[in-house]
């Protein structure tokens, strides 16, 4: 034996997949097991850098990832096994595609040899994840698997990130890799080249400067790329500089402190009506990694501006500039680098002037606008004998520390939080935006904790939300995973049921998710029971009093505690803006239809408009 | 009766990495956008493991640009440039399948033939053959007015391919 050197042992195909993941430091993976996975899951087997998440559904595995990636600014990784395994993640996938989010997601596969023989839990999963992935790959040699793994990598975090999803057959997983070098130092992707700044976006910035500082009433719209590039600081300096004001969509809460005197707050059909206000006043609207969805323009040819204001658009994807509303000025930048430059040249021009010249009036209104910020505090029951959710929302933002994370599912309840709640931190608010997916929320939070274990994570619930993916209370008693679930029981799938009383003259069909049996309303689950079927330990409240020491309770338990909250059940988010109508038209909290400009007035534009002008509200607060 | 205005096109070429699913990838990404594709040729490049793919599709300027920045965030998708008449060479090729019942069907193709330049491939006594080649144009005229002698009883287009003239070229740097 003596001469024989010895021979390194190839690595098998799991193994190089624990390597990377391992070497890249993305150790935290929320999986689901079965078949065609159980190699990989037998290779992190008693593992213990690796910290495996057994959820209860891959649905809940990918945005589990989700929330693990939008709390940290990580990657998320999830797994699951062929077939249905890999189809029960579309949904989070779809999910992650709309809001941007970095995920690796890998499902097991049949061996390659039976590819395409409709084998027992295959299924084409390349086609089926096609139109919801950033990238997907079918791995078909164990010597390629490296290098998809840090391409898959690469890919899913940079530019704008995205989920990427990897196919991997069993045989691949258990190959041994005869390559010298399984997973390669370097990779080479020809066709993927982000461009996240150029000297063209550098002049660009200097014309959008320019166009901003002579405008009058000029505003920021700040989307959910300032959070993704983590642009805060620059976004507020940048608010500082000029002193204009900053609207943002809801992915991009926390992204400005709620409590800044320029920030207003979210725009669009649930946004606040000062923000909307602010946007159809605008001249310029300087739009920083935000894709302009329809809940965020209304009425295109309204936008921004009343359809008069001109448009700078910084986005890092090319594609989405353009797409939805003309542009006067692109500029294809990460959101982050763009601000740096931008408040570099600002700061430039100011040179030792000790005042920055712009033409903005803004100024002048902010703090009126500002006014009358509180969530209101309503003590009493509704009519139907309710707490009123403005009043959960009350609460909550009382007991709430600033590094607390939010998450939401999605309804009325989401609506609310995002209006009301203040965000003082960037990733402290997760909600599924682009796609609006009901089941989100609880498994996001369990993502969240994980990666933040020291913030306390409140999830905001409906009743109906909540039951898509209610089976995660096993996942957080196994695991020890401390979520504050409130769950705002309304009886109803509350936004549909809003939508049907406004538009569809009250005919509530299918949103009653209580019943009338023998003369008598029932409803079911219990949740706190529900809870208590898990080993988890809950308050039901009824009386508005008693809100804010089960909140109490909640953040003094030392694992998931559930408050159901026995909300009203007529109770409507408002106002907002009538589907496919202009930013600047709403229907008031009574349900009224209106104009925003039945509460704000028109902003002056020359000197003598300015002379008359007193008060930007109509009925200016006392 | 005014005439119908014409839908616009765009013709796009793309180099892109010869991985299985590309081509799905590519037609894909139109369909989901609700894109009309009217011809899709794609096969080996100049380049091992790139494939060449040339795209006609229905749409107007604004389209166009949707497609283009859509085309660029593929992968594999390495190159992705617009051609125009006046700047790119384009040719397509058209196999017309067309009964004989007689001599006169015969003649009548056969000097149809001669004006556009066309080979026979293959000829029986039923059948002709024919190979068109040339631009989208040509092969509608000529499709129209042997239509008008014969029975076209099958007709295969390959699509238009295209190269830019002159030393432009759509290549890997
Ligand atoms: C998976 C999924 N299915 C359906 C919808 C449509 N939808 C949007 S909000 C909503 C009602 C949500 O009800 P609940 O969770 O009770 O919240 P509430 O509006 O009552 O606060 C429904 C059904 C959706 N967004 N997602
Ligand atoms: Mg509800």
């Amino acid at each position: 034996m003596k001469d024989q050197k010895k021979k390194k042992p190839l690595l098998t195909g799991t193994a190089i997949i624990k390597k990377v993941l391992k070497e890249s430091g993305n150790t935290t993976l929320f999986g689901y097991p079965g078949g065609a996975i159980m190699p990989f899951f037998d290779e992190i087997f008693g593992d213990n850098k690796i910290r495996q998440i057994l959820m209860r559904h891959e649905q809940s595995a990918g945005h589990a990832a989700e929330g693990y990636a939008t709390a940290s600014g990580k990657l998320g990784v999830c797994m699951t096994t062929s077939g249905p395994g890999a189809t029960n993640l579309i949904t989070a996938l779809a999910n992650a595609f709309y809001d941007s989010a970095p995920i690796l997601a890998f499902s097991g596969q049949v061996n390659t040899s039976l590819i395409g023989n409709d084998a027992f839990q295959e299924a084409d999963l390349i086609g089926a994840t096609m139109a919801v992935t950033k990238h997907n790959y079918l791995v078909k040699d164990v010597r390629d698997l490296g290098r998809i793994f840090k391409e898959a990598m690469h890919i899913a975090s940079t530019g704008r990130p995205g989920p990427v999803f990897i196919d991997l057959p069993k045989d691949i997983q258990l190959a041994e890799c005869s390559l010298k070098e399984p997973i390669p130092e370097k990779i080479n992707l020809v066709g993927y080249k982000p461009n996240v700044y150029s000297k063209a976006a550098g002049r660009q910035i200097t014309h959008a400067l320019k166009m901003v500082m002579n405008a009058r009433y000029p505003v920021i719209l700040a989307g959910g790329g300032v959070s993704i590039s983590n642009a805060y600081q620059q976004l507020t300096e940048l608010a500082n500089l000029l002193k204009i004001p900053v609207v943002s969509t809801i992915k991009a809460k926390g992204v400005i402190d709620d409590y800044h005197p320029y920030a207003l707050g979210a725009i669009g059909m649930h946004g606040r009506q000062r923000s909307n206000f602010a946007v159809s006043e605008a001249d310029v609207l300087l739009a920083i990694g935000c894709r302009f969805s329809d809940r965020i323009t209304g009425d295109l040819d309204k936008f921004p501006g009343q359809g008069n204001a001109k448009v700078i658009h910084i986005d890092v994807d090319a594609a989405e500039i353009g797409k939805n509303v003309p542009v006067d000025l692109p500029i294809v930048a990460d959101a982050k680098l763009a601000l740096i430059e931008m408040n570099r040249q600002i700061r430039a021009l100011k040179g030792k002037k000790k005042e920055l010249k712009t033409n903005s009036w803004w100024y002048r209104w902010i703090k009126e606008m500002k006014e009358n910020d509180q969530i209101p505090n309503i003590v009493e029951k509704g009519p139907e004998g309710g707490i009123y959710p403005e009043k959960v929302m009350y609460e909550l933002d009382r007991i709430m520390n600033p590094r607390d994370i939010i998450v939401t599912e999605v309804g009325q309840h989401q609506m609310y939080a995002a209006h009301y709640l203040k965000f003082r931190h960037p990733r402290t608010f997760i909600t599924s935006g682009g796609l609006g997916t009901m089941g989100f929320g609880f498994p996001a939070a369990i993502g969240a904790k994980v990666a933040k274990p020291r913030s306390e994570v409140w999830l905001i619930a409906g009743d109906g939300s909540i039951q898509m993916n209610s089976h995660e209370m096993a996942t957080v008693k196994q695991h020890n995973i401390k979520v504050n679930m409130i769950i705002l029981n309304n009886g109803y799938l509350g936004m549909v049921r809003q939508w049907q009383e406004l538009f569809n003259e009250k005919r509530y069909a299918g949103t009653g998710l209580g019943f009338v049996r023998n003369g008598k309303q029932e409803y079911w689950p219990d949740f706190v029971k529900l809870g208590e079927a898990y080993g988890l330990k809950g308050r039901k409240v009824t009386d508005p009093r008693k809100l804010g020491k089960a909140l109490q309770e909640a953040k003094a338990s030392k694992e998931t505690f559930i408050i159901e909250v026995a909300t009203e059940k007529g109770s409507n988010v408002l106002p907002m803006l009538p589907p496919g109508g202009a930013l600047s038209s709403l229907y008031n909290r009574e349900g009224e239809q209106k104009s925003i400009y039945d509460y704000y007035r028109r902003l002056p534009r020359t000197d003598s408009e300015l002379k008359e002008f007193k008060s930007v509200r109509v009925n200016p607060i006392k | 009766m005014a005439k119908a205005e014409k839908t616009p096109e765009f013709l796009v070429a793309l180099l892109v990495e010869d991985h299985p699913g590309v081509t799905m990838k590519i037609a894909g990404m139109f369909a989901r956008r609700g894109i009309n594709l009217t011809s899709f040729t794609g096969a080996s490049s100049e380049k091992k493991g790139f494939s060449r793919i040339i795209m006609k599709a229905e749409g107007d300027s604004k389209v166009f640009e949707q497609i283009y920045k859509q085309m660029n965030k593929l992968i594999e998708v390495v190159k992705v440039k617009t051609l125009l008449p006046d700047n790119a060479i384009m040719r397509e090729l058209a196999l017309v399948k067309v009964d004989i019942k007689d001599a006169i069907d015969r003649q009548a193709v056969i000097s149809l033939n001669d004006i556009f330049r066309n080979r026979v491939t293959n000829i029986t006594p039923k059948t002709m053959t024919i190979e068109v080649v040339g631009s989208t144009g040509k092969i509608d005229s000529f499709v129209s007015l042997v239509t008008e002698q014969v029975n076209i009883r099958e007709l295969a287009r390959t699509g238009t391919i295209a190269l830019y003239r002159g030393e432009d070229s759509i290549f890997m740097d």
